[in-house]
């Protein structure tokens, strides 16, 4: 009985913070972060998201409304679990819950969770979002993908040239 | 009977004495012409014992140029006399060229505008476009006919995406002969520079050679510049004018053009003072406007009154000091934190994602070109406005702000990448059996900046591929005209000695910025591959007695070797013969030279170079034997490295 009395207020959450999901990837779109942008219904309902925007690559995010969470899959592509890159990735992903990052950088725990993975095809980030706190966490996961690619701009930019196009000039 | 004099002594006081005789008529100061003779004759007369040949020697006719009264043109004059009085009344501070393009550079030349020859008109192109870069003034780089002129090819593209504005001018055959392939070296050159340049046009009326020299100046000193091209066919260039009235327009610049400026919308400079005083963390990056514009003082003022970071971008660096607390162009990890970016002169634009602002920074562009707002970026408020009207706009209306926190974040990311830096520094004294370029870098920013030497007094050429990832992250700018950023946005790798003839021209003659630092060497740091195309312009800086230390990152191989390590069939493409003697190449050129195979010799080496073209008013190279495999970031941490835009490691925008 308690789980059928949850299931409609869960449900209204998912939905919920479906739409934040969605109103935020759409207002990068709207201001001109993204190119190309497109949303469209994905597999067991969850909300695909495709956006041309760093290195005028296509990038697909996907919302999974039952687990509340945005994963950007093999956003890395390729990348080895044990290279370096993938250290660095994973020290600058750690340090956002650190004070040493400025509170601005700093995830709020509240708000969202963050999750890295790195398996054959590359490497992937998630963001789970908690409670009402879709468009921050769509908001926090863009400018740390920001923050990552920087990462490999400046220390890993072969990576970069081989999977990402980047000019090698 | 034997003669008491040996001949080696003969040959040592014979060219002493003609070193000596050169630099009587130089102009140079009296004790660098005593040390230039000391120099010359220690290192030429050796040569010339040891070959028993004559003595590298700078003509005696340098001397009498210098010594030679400038012409005052007067009718008659012919269309190149008509032209060339043009440029010394808009007052052009210097000639790059080869021969040819006679008539032209000749009356140039006479007028007493300060002319350079060189090897290659390329070259001097390159160097016309490094000059404008670092002063602010116009300058002409001249090629002849159809191969002198297609030689600045390169050149004019490289200007083109720096939006210099230089003057292109060329010799190109006759009007009568158009089109018949009559002689040689005919081509059709405006359609060859489409795309590369701001305005561009063959004079074919000599009786509007002034009209057009109007045209060109008018585009050259408003909005945002970029090269123009005139080509001289010889029956304008040739053309005889008893008087003014026999040209159909000879007016002052005054009637042709104005200095008038766009100045911002009251309305949005008052948008902009709104968005600042809601934003926590707004940044300025100061560009090409801001130096062409000569608005470092305003840019200054509004951003302390603001106290709002500044990071620089662009083909020159030094708008805004890097010492100032609010200096952010050595805080790559502040960057993106910013959540209001004032672009102001980015002529050059970069698309989105090049520059490293994140996703929820807003954008306020002030540039002069109205049609170029809000393109590549999308903005939340364009001004179209000359950069220093706007900055002092926003400087006088912008009440007194606070953001502390965003200043600490800004100097905290500077002490991480400075203690990056030295850690790649502790890392590269590690490989003892070559010179890493980690060591280049920071025994050079040592030198220039933490030395003896003033640290705004050295004028840079910031050139080289893989050699640059590290020195940019080293080399500081403290003053307006202090670095010119050579591989900018058209990335060519080949141009840096052509730079450094305009840089090291430009600090000669003390133009515009450069006043302060007149006659003091100057650096140019380049790679292996990139001194190939450029190299026999050391006997340019020789004979024109320009100081130059060079210094040449020698890895033998091109820095894009590593992209063919799996294939060995293409690897022979990117790589040279090995530990090759570019020291002795400046040697026989009349330059001094250094070849240094240890990290702990690079200091000495460059303090030596750095005294004798001090010292003797002569180009110094310092060879620097790297290996390719510094670039292995398995096998030799950190390996190549990247960057990001904008600050001291940018380049492409």
């Amino acid at each position: 009985l308690t789980a059928v009395r949850r299931a409609p207020a869960a449900r209204s959450r998912s939905i919920a913070a479906a739409g934040e999901v969605s109103a935020a990837f759409r207002h990068y779109a709207d201001r001109g972060v993204f190119r190309g942008f497109h949303a469209a219904p994905a597999p067991r309902g969850r909300l695909q998201f495709t956006f041309t925007w760093l290195l005028g690559r296509p990038m697909t995010a996907v919302f999974d409304p039952s687990s509340a969470t945005l994963t950007f899959r093999t956003l890395f592509p390729a990348l080895p679990a044990r290279s370096p890159a993938a250290g660095s990735i994973r020290d600058e992903i750690a340090s956002r819950t650190s004070r040493t990052v400025p509170a601005h950088k700093r995830l709020d725990p509240r708000r969202a969770e963050l999750a890295w993975k790195v398996d054959r095809s590359g490497g992937s980030l998630m963001i789970t979002v908690r409670g009402r706190h879709g468009e921050y966490a769509v908001r926090y996961a863009l400018n740390l993908v920001n923050d990552l690619f920087l990462v490999l701009h400046e220390k890993y930019p072969d990576y970069l040239i081989e999977q990402f196009g980047l000019r090698e000039e | 009977m034997k003669s008491k004099v040996s001949r080696r002594a003969f040959l040592r006081k014979a060219g002493a004495g003609a070193t000596a005789a050169v630099a009587a008529g130089s102009g140079v100061p009296a004790p660098a012409q005593a040390a230039a003779a000391q120099g010359q004759a220690g290192t030429r007369a050796s040569v010339a014992a040891s070959a028993a040949v004559a003595p590298i020697a700078i003509p005696r006719e340098f001397a009498a140029a210098a010594a030679a009264a400038p012409a005052a043109l007067a009718f008659p004059m012919t269309g190149a006399q008509v032209f060339a009085r043009a440029c010394k009344e808009e007052g052009v501070a210097a000639l790059f060229c080869c021969p040819g393009n006679y008539s032209v550079v000749h009356a140039i030349a006479s007028t007493g505008i300060p002319a350079y020859g060189g090897r290659h008109e390329g070259s001097m192109a390159h160097a016309a476009d490094a000059f404008i870069r670092i002063t602010g003034e116009i300058a002409v780089c001249s090629g002849t006919e159809g191969p002198g002129f297609t030689d600045m090819i390169c050149a004019i593209a490289a200007a083109n995406a720096a939006r210099t504005p230089m003057l292109v001018v060329a010799s190109n055959m006759s009007i009568n002969q158009e089109d018949t392939e009559a002689g040689i070296q005919l081509a059709y050159q405006q359609p060859t520079t489409e795309g590369m340049k701001k305005y561009g046009k063959r004079l074919i009326n000599p009786r509007r050679v002034h009209e057009y020299a109007a045209y060109a100046f008018r585009q050259l000193r408003s909005g945002v510049p970029k090269p123009v091209h005139l080509d001289f066919p010889s029956e304008v260039a040739a053309a005889r004018f008893k008087d003014a009235a026999e040209l159909e327009f000879y007016f002052d610049k005054t009637k042709y053009r104005t200095e008038a400026r766009p100045h911002p919308a009251p309305k949005d400079i008052a948008t902009a003072v709104e968005m600042l005083r809601t934003a926590q963390r707004p940044i300025i990056v100061s560009s090409n406007g801001v130096f062409y514009a000569k608005a470092w003082d305003a840019l200054k003022r509004f951003a302390e009154k603001g106290q709002i970071p500044v990071v620089e971008s662009g083909a020159m660096k030094g708008q805004f000091p890097d010492d100032h607390p609010l200096s952010a162009n050595a805080a790559p990890a502040a960057l993106s934190s910013a959540d209001l970016v004032l672009l102001v002169g980015q002529h050059c634009m970069p698309t989105v994602g090049e520059f490293a602002f994140g996703p929820d920074a807003r954008y306020i562009r002030i540039d002069p070109s109205h049609e170029d707002i809000g393109r590549n970026i999308p903005i939340d408020l364009g001004i179209v406005s000359c950069e220093r009207a706007a900055l002092e706009a926003l400087a006088d209306a912008v009440p007194r702000l606070t953001h502390d926190a965003w200043v600490a974040e800004v100097a905290a990311a500077r002490r991480t990448f400075e203690a990056q830096n030295l850690e790649y520094y502790k890392v590269g004294s590690g490989y003892t059996d070559a010179v890493h370029p980690a060591v280049i870098a920071k025994e050079l920013a040592d030198f220039l900046y933490r030395g003896t030497l003033p640290k705004e007094q050295t004028t840079v050429v910031s050139g080289g591929y893989g050699i640059a990832r590290y020195v940019r992250r080293e080399l500081r700018a403290f003053r307006p005209g202090q670095i010119m950023n050579g591989a900018y946005q058209y990335g060519a790798i080949g141009p840096d000695l052509g730079y450094a003839v305009g840089v090291a021209a430009a600090v000669q003659l003390g133009t515009g910025p450069q006043a302060a630092y007149k006659g003091h060497p100057i650096v140019c740091t380049t790679g292996d591959a990139g001194i190939g195309y450029t190299i026999m312009e050391i006997d340019t800086m020789a004979k024109h007695r320009l100081p130059a230390v060079v210094i040449v990152y020698n890895n033998n191989a091109w820095g894009t070797w590593v992209q063919a390590t799996r294939e060995p069939l293409a690897l022979p493409i990117h790589l040279f013969q090995e530990n090759l003697r570019y020291d002795k190449v400046a040697e026989g050129l009349g330059g001094h030279g250094e070849y240094v195979t240890r990290p702990s010799d690079f200091r000495p080496a460059l303090e030596r170079a750095y005294q004798v073209a001090a010292r003797e008013r002569r180009p110094a190279l310092i060879n620097c034997q790297g290996k390719k495999e510094f670039w292995d970031r398995t096998a030799f941490p950190p390996g190549s490295l990247g960057k990001i835009e904008p600050g001291v490691m940018s380049y492409y925008h």
